[in-house]
């Protein structure tokens, strides 16, 4: 695991992050969540609210698997950057046909490292959904560098800088990218 | 050139319209006659396109249309002062073609001065909102407004301050259909 080395900006991949049964049943009660739709030039996909706030037993487990010192120190341990335990933005989000996310770079006071959970069935080149990451070339996003397509129970995290651009390609037919995601402060 | 439907009496209907909203709009639709509409396409057709890309601000291809001007001639300009209520020195054309993925954003850094945006949209009948592509105002308190491409169609705005614009991302839907906004720079 080479998160540092990782480029065109420290990244990593993390499959099977999840116990199978526990994803399963984490990705039922996303399902039950309500979805808001957003766009705005940048964007359009649907987001639920705050998961912090969630009620469902197997969402609030995710949450309190974040909140541990166990995952603040692995994730510490992977990235060698020093975030704070319990310190999380967290929330739902689903692609489906036609959504996408522009390029960005995530950057905002606190954040450290993005994380996005991937709770939908392995996405290849026809499906479109893929997160890229893009060079960056003097201040400004360049090429695309790196393509991950959304994979089933797997955990991608990056860290925010000036330089993390990056952009979610337009999901194209009916698989529904279904994920978790936010930022580690 | 101009269709010729747009006469004097229908002049001063387009400008109260144009007077009648917040953000002061108007799109006149058959803009040109058949016969120049088609010569403008395929003058532009037979212009150089080049793709530009900077990913957080926009994807187009931008087409080389300096023999674009002979279209725009003085009776347009006496038209949008009519319309508008203000004198207009000179127009420069500025000519972006969108296709599939491409897309503008709205910027920081852009202006958000107050002034008159005009463009021209070519492109196929029927365009689907669905697609994209659509110009979409934003205004300071979040309202927006959304022109849907529709074929030789001159759309006419008064940005206030702090208005902002951007073309709305193409998705697969779109194909290979491609919509050209020829923008009208006022000198």
């Amino acid at each position: 695991m080479d998160f540092v080395g990782n480029k065109p900006f420290p990244h990593l991949l993390i499959e099977n992050f999840l116990d199978k049964q526990k994803a399963e049943k984490l990705l039922l009660a996303l399902k039950k969540e309500k979805f808001e739709e957003k766009d705005s030039d940048l964007f359009q996909f649907r987001q639920t609210k705050d998961l912090h706030f969630s009620k469902d037993k197997e969402i609030r487990e995710f949450v309190n698997m974040l909140e541990s010192k166990e995952f603040s120190n692995r994730i510490k341990s992977i990235t060698g950057i020093n975030v704070k335990e319990g310190a999380f933005d967290l929330s739902g989000s689903l692609y489906i046909d036609t959504d996408y996310l522009l390029c960005h770079d995530d950057e905002l006071e606190g954040r450290k490292i993005a994380y996005i959970y991937y709770l939908c069935e392995d996405f290849s080149e026809k499906d479109g959904g893929a997160l890229a990451l893009l060079e960056d070339e003097n201040g400004k996003p360049g090429k695309v560098s790196r393509r991950y397509f959304p994979k089933w129970n797997s955990l991608m995290i990056f860290e925010v800088s000036k330089k993390s651009w990056h952009e979610v390609e337009e999901v194209i037919g009916k698989k529904k990218r279904y994920a978790i995601g936010g930022w580690l402060h | 050139m101009i269709n010729s439907a747009y006469s004097n009496e229908v002049i001063e209907e387009v400008k109260q319209s144009f007077n009648s909203h917040d953000m002061k709009h108007v799109m006149l639709q058959s803009f040109f006659d058949e016969e120049s509409y088609s010569k403008l396409i395929n003058c532009i057709n037979n212009c150089k396109r080049t793709g530009v890309k900077i990913a957080d601000r926009y994807s187009y291809s931008l087409i080389e249309g300096d023999n674009l001007s002979k279209f725009f001639d003085d009776k347009l300009n006496f038209m949008i002062e009519k319309i508008v209520g203000k004198k207009i020195k000179e127009i420069k054309i500025d000519a972006r073609e969108f296709g599939w993925k491409d897309y503008t954003l709205l910027h920081d850094s852009e202006n958000k001065d107050k002034g008159l945006d005009i463009f021209l949209f070519i492109c196929r009948e029927n365009w689907d909102y669905f697609w994209g592509g659509n110009v979409v105002y934003k205004s300071k308190e979040g309202k927006s407004h959304i022109f849907t491409p529709v074929p030789n169609s001159l759309c006419i705005v008064s940005r206030r301050k702090e208005d902002m614009s951007f073309i709305q991302y193409l998705n697969h839907y779109v194909g290979d259909e491609k919509v050209i906004v020829l923008n009208l720079k006022l000198e």
